[in-house]
C-alpha cells in the first residue's frame, strides 16, 4: 500500500505527540527542581547562621540537579527573611534557615507582619553550644572564683552578650540568677564586638555560641570558664560543663539552626527537599567543615525541634517580660 | 630585614597564575561595583564567596581583598563626574571633586584621585607589613569609652566640614542623629521610632539614604534645566585629563595625611573608609591656608579623602589578620571566607599561615598597580561621559540609584527610602542646607550613643570613666584643643571683622 505524504505527516505528528506526552509524563516525577533554589537567610553575611546555610549549600551540589543559592536578607532578627519566605509562592523553590530560639523568643519580641504558622520547620542541622569565657590573661581562671567573686561583689561582673533579647543574654540571665550573682549585662553588636570587649578587657566575662569565639580560644586570647552543655565539647575538653557544675537544665536550652519552609509546599517536594537536606547534613565533608567551625552538626527530627522550642519559650517568656522585651 | 624576605615570599605568591589571575578579576570587579552607586563590596564579596569554594585559600582571598580595596578606587569616579557617591566614602569626594568637574578639570580630579589612592594603598600596605602586631595591640586596649571620646572628635571635626552656615550644618546634623535613632537600641533591646513597621526595625539603611540624597537629588536638580544640555556647564574646554604639576604640588600635602590617618581609622573597629575620607577631609580644611575655598573645587578635598579611605581599607585587615576580629562587616565576611577554607586568623595566623598573610600583603601591591594601569587609561573616557546630554545620563544615574539601592539588602523597601531621601535632599538643597553633615552624623550617631551607655553600664553610671582611662583621655583632650583653637580662629576673624 501506498503511503502518501500527509499520512506520512499525520502518523509523525502522532509520534511526536506521544513522545512529548511520555516526556512529560516523566518529567513530572524528576522535574523538581527544575531551576535554582533560595536558600533565604535572614542574618548578616559571615555570621554563625549564615556560615552553616553556606557550607549546606555548597554541599548541596552533591545531591541536587540545581544549585542551591544562598540569599541574605538581614534585618529585624531574620523577619525580613521570614516574611519574604511567607510572601513567595509555595512551590519549594524557596527555604530558609533560622533558629527554634526565632520561634521561641526573637517572634515575641515584636510584631511580627505575617502569620508564624506558616512557616514549617523542615529539619534541623546544627546546635547552639554556649559558652562562659573571659580574656586569656584573666585572674578568673576557675567558675568558682568568678562566682565566689560576683557574690561577694553584686554588680561587679558585667558580662558581654552579641545583643538583648538573643540566645546568650537569656542564657546569662539564667546562669547568674541560678548562681545568686547580681550581675550586669553589657550588650555588644554581635559576636565580633563581643569578642572583641571581652579579650580587651573591656567587659569581665561573655557568653556566646562557641563558634565565633573557638579560634580567640585555640589562640588564647580568650578562655572559657564553662560550657553549657550537658556533656564536654571536644575542643574543649578541659572546661567543665554546667550539668557537672550542678545547673543542670541549661545544657538542654541551646536553640538549633533549622530549615524552614512554607507550610502549603507539596508534600512530594517538601520530602524531596527533606531527603536531600538530610544527606547534605550526613556527608562526611559537612561534618568535617562544622567540625573547623566548632559547631555541634547533626540531623534534627521534628519531634526534637518542637520540644526545643516549646521548652525554650517555656523558659524564657517569664525572662522576658521582666526585661520588658515581651510584645506578645 | 625578616619583613623584606618575607615580602618577597608574598610576591611570589601572589606572582602565581592562579594568585595573580584572581588578583586582577579582584580588582577589575571592585573597580566596577566601587563605581555603581549602592553596590558596594559586600554585595560583591558575598556573590563571589560560593564560586572561590573550589580555589586555593590564598587565591581566594587574594580575590575577595582586590574587590574590597578595588571598591575604594571607583567609587571616586561618579561622585566626580556626577555628583553621586559611587560609595559611602566618596560623598566627600563629591564636594569638591564635582566643583572641579564643574570648571572642566575632571581629569585632574580623577587622576589626582587614582594616584593618591595608589599612593596610599602601597604605603598602608608597607604599613600593614611592619606595624600590624603593635597596633593590634593598642587596637584591643579600645573599648567603649574610647570609641566614644573618638566619635566626641568626629562630631566636633563635622562642624568644619560645612561649606556656609554652621548652624545650618548643626541643624543638618541633628536631623542625621534622629533618623539614626530609628531601630532597635542596642543597649535596651527595645524598638524606637520604628510606628511598629518592620521593615523600620533594623533602622535606615546608610546607602539607600546617601544614594537618595546625593543620588536622587542630583538628578531632580538637574531635571530643573533643559535636558538638551549637558550635565556639567562646561564653561571651559575641558583642562586636560591629568594633574599638573601645581596640582601635585598642592596634593602631597594631603595624600601622605591622608594616608596616615586613614590607616588609623581603618583599624580601629567601626571605623573604617567612611570616617577616614570625612576626617581628611576636615583635617585639610583646617590646616589650609583658604579654608573658605574648599567646596569650590580645591584639589586638596579630593586628594586627601580619597587616599585615605584607600588607605583604611588596608588598615581594616589589621584587626582581622593579626587578632581575628573583624572590624566591619566586609571583614566578617572575609572571615568567614578564610574559615569555610580551614584557614582560622588569630594570633597564630601570622605564624601558621605565614604563606597567605604574606601572600594577601604581596598581592594588595600588586592589585594597586594593577587598578593604577586600570584607571588611569579610563579617565579620558569617563571624562567624555560629561558630553553625554541629560536626557540619557539622568534616567541611567536613576536606574543605578534604584539597582544599588535595591541590592544592599533585596529588599525593595530600601529603594523607598531612596526615593524619600530623594525627595528630601532636594528639598534641603534648594534651601541651601548641606547633606555631609548629616550623612556624617547619621553614621557617628549610633556608634557613638552605644558607647556611651554601654561606657556607662561599664562604670556603674559614673561619667569618670571618659577622663581616667588614659586612651579616652588623650583623645578628649585633643578635641577640647581643636574646639578652642576653632573658636578662637572664630573669634580672631570676627574681631578682625568689626575693626
Amino acid at each position: 500500500m501506498e503511503i502518501n505524504k500527509n499520512t506520512m505527516c499525520i502518523i509523525a505528528g502522532v509520534f511526536f505527540f506521544i513522545f512529548c506526552a511520555a516526556g512529560t509524563l516523566s518529567a513530572k516525577e524528576v522535574a523538581f527542581p527544575e531551576k535554582e533554589i533560595r536558600f533565604l537567610c535572614g542574618y548578616s553575611p559571615g555570621s554563625v547562621s549564615d556560615l552553616n546555610a553556606r557550607s549546606i549549600a555548597r554541599i548541596a551540589s552533591k545531591y541536587l540537579e540545581k544549585p542551591l543559592v544562598v540569599v541574605n536578607m538581614p534585618g529585624a532578627g531574620a523577619t525580613i527573611a521570614a516574611n519574604e519566605l511567607v510572601r513567595s509562592s509555595a512551590d519549594g523553590y524557596t527555604i530558609i534557615t533560622l533558629t527554634t530560639g526565632y520561634f521561641a523568643y526573637t517572634i515575641h519580641q515584636q510584631k511580627v507582619p505575617f502569620d508564624p504558622s506558616l512557616l514549617k520547620p523542615l529539619l534541623g542541622y546544627w546546635q547552639y553550644s554556649h559558652v562562659l569565657f573571659t580574656r586569656g590573661d584573666s585572674p578568673y581562671s576557675k567558675i568558682q572564683d568568678l562566682i565566689a567573686y560576683g557574690q561577694k561583689n553584686p554588680r561587679a561582673i558585667k558580662y558581654g552578650i552579641p545583643g538583648r533579647g538573643t540566645g546568650p543574654h537569656l542564657m546569662g540571665i539564667l546562669f547568674f540568677k541560678n548562681a545568686n550573682v547580681e550581675a550586669v549585662d553589657l550588650p555588644f553588636k554581635g559576636s565580633a564586638d563581643n569578642a572583641h570587649g571581652v579579650i580587651g578587657g573591656h567587659a569581665t566575662v561573655g557568653v556566646d555560641d562557641f563558634a565565633p569565639v573557638k579560634h580567640h580560644i585555640k589562640a588564647g586570647a580568650l578562655k572559657a570558664l564553662m560550657a553549657f552543655l550537658d556533656q564536654r565539647h571536644k575542643d574543649i575538653p578541659d572546661v567543665p560543663t554546667s550539668k557537672e557544675l550542678g545547673y543542670g537544665d541549661l545544657g538542654s536550652l541551646n536553640a538549633y539552626g533549622i530549615i524552614c519552609i512554607h507550610k502549603d509546599t507539596p508534600p512530594d517536594r517538601a520530602k524531596k527537599l527533606h531527603d536531600v537536606l538530610k544527606k547534605v547534613i550526613e556527608d562526611p565533608e559537612f561534618m568535617k567543615t562544622c567540625d573547623e567551625f566548632g559547631q555541634r552538626c547533626g540531623y534534627i527530627d521534628t519531634k526534637a525541634m518542637d520540644e526545643n522550642i516549646s521548652m525554650l519559650e517555656k523558659t524564657n517568656m517569664p525572662i522576658l517580660k521582666e526585661l520588658k522585651l515581651l510584645v506578645k | 630585614m625578616e619583613p623584606l624576605s618575607n615580602l618577597l615570599t608574598g610576591l611570589h605568591i601572589a606572582l602565581q597564575p592562579l594568585n595573580f589571575l584572581c588578583c586582577f578579576i579582584g580588582v577589575f570587579l571592585g573597580t566596577l561595583l566601587g563605581v555603581l552607586p549602592g553596590i558596594g563590596p559586600l554585595a560583591g564579596i558575598a556573590l563571589l564567596l560560593p564560586l572561590t569554594y573550589g580555589i586555593t585559600p590564598t587565591a581566594a582571598i587574594i580575590l575577595l581583598a582586590g574587590v574590597y580595596y578595588g571598591c575604594q578606587y571607583g567609587g571616586s569616579t561618579t561622585s566626580i563626574l556626577v555628583n553621586v557617591p559611587g560609595e559611602v566614602s566618596s560623598i566627600v569626594t563629591c564636594l569638591d571633586g564635582h566643583q572641579m568637574a564643574k570648571q572642566g578639570r575632571a581629569g585632574p580630579a580623577l587622576g589626582i584621585a587614582a594616584f593618591g589612592s595608589f599612593i596610599a594603598g602601597t604605603l598602608s600596605v608597607i604599613g600593614l607589613m611592619l606595624v600590624s602586631v603593635p597596633i593590634a595591640k593598642i587596637t584591643i586596649k579600645f573599648g567603649p569609652p574610647e570609641f566614644f571620646s573618638v566619635m566626641v572628635l568626629g562630631i566636633v571635626m563635622l562642624t568644619s566640614i560645612s561649606r556656609g552656615s554652621t548652624t545650618k550644618g548643626l541643624v543638618m546634623a541633628t536631623v542625621g542623629f534622629m533618623l539614626s535613632f530609628i531601630g532597635i537600641d542596642l543597649v535596651s533591646g527595645r524598638e524606637r521610632l520604628t510606628f511598629e513597621s518592620t521593615h523600620l526595625l533594623s533602622g535606615i539603611e546608610l546607602a539607600p539614604l546617601t544614594i537618595g540624597l546625593f543620588g536622587v537629588s542630583e538628578v531632580l536638580i538637574n531635571m530643573e534645566e533643559s535636558v538638551a544640555v549637558t550635565v556639567v556647564q562646561l564653561k571651559e574646554k575641558i583642562k586636560g585629563y591629568l594633574p599638573t604639576l601645581k596640582d601635585w604640588r598642592l596634593s602631597l600635602g594631603p595624600i601622605l595625611r591622608g594616608t596616615i590617618l586613614g590607616f588609623i581609622t581603618g583599624t580601629i573597629p567601626g571605623g573604617g573608609a567612611i570616617l577616614a575620607s570625612f576626617a581628611s577631609y576636615a583635617v585639610e580644611k583646617r590646616l589650609s591656608k583658604y579654608p573658605g575655598k574648599f567646596g569650590t573645587g580645591v584639589i586638596e578635598g579630593v586628594a586627601g579623602p580619597e587616599s585615605a579611605n584607600n588607605s583604611a581599607t588596608s588598615g581594616a585587615f589589621i584587626p582581622l589578620l593579626t587578632m581575628g576580629i573583624p572590624s566591619n562587616v566586609i571583614m566578617a565576611l572575609l572571615l568567614g571566607a578564610l574559615m569555610i577554607h580551614g584557614v582560622r586568623p588569630g594570633p597564630l595566623f601570622l605564624v601558621e599561615h605565614k604563606d597567605i598573610f604574606w601572600g594577601v600583603v604581596g598581592s594588595m601591591y600588586i592589585g594597586n598597580i594593577m587598578l593604577l594601569i586600570l584607571n588611569l587609561p579610563l579617565i579620558p573616557l569617563w571624562v567624555q561621559l560629561l558630553r553625554v546630554p541629560n536626557r540619557f545620563l539622568l534616567p541611567l544615574i536613576l536606574l543605578l540609584c534604584i539597582v544599588g539601592s535595591y541590592s544592599v539588602n533585596n529588599n525593595i523597601l530600601d529603594v523607598l527610602v531612596m526615593a524619600l531621601a530623594g525627595l528630601a535632599g532636594y528639598a534641603l538643597r534648594k534651601l541651601d542646607y548641606e547633606l555631609a553633615p548629616l550623612c556624617l552624623a547619621f553614621v557617628l550617631g549610633p556608634i557613638m550613643e552605644s558607647s556611651f551607655r554601654q561606657s556607662l553600664i561599664m562604670s556603674d553610671g559614673s561619667f569618670l570613666i571618659f577622663v581616667t582611662r588614659p586612651i579616652s583621655a588623650v583623645i578628649l583632650s585633643l578635641t577640647t584643643i581643636v574646639l578652642v583653637l576653632s573658636c578662637s580662629r572664630m573669634k580672631i576673624s570676627e574681631f578682625k571683622l568689626d575693626s
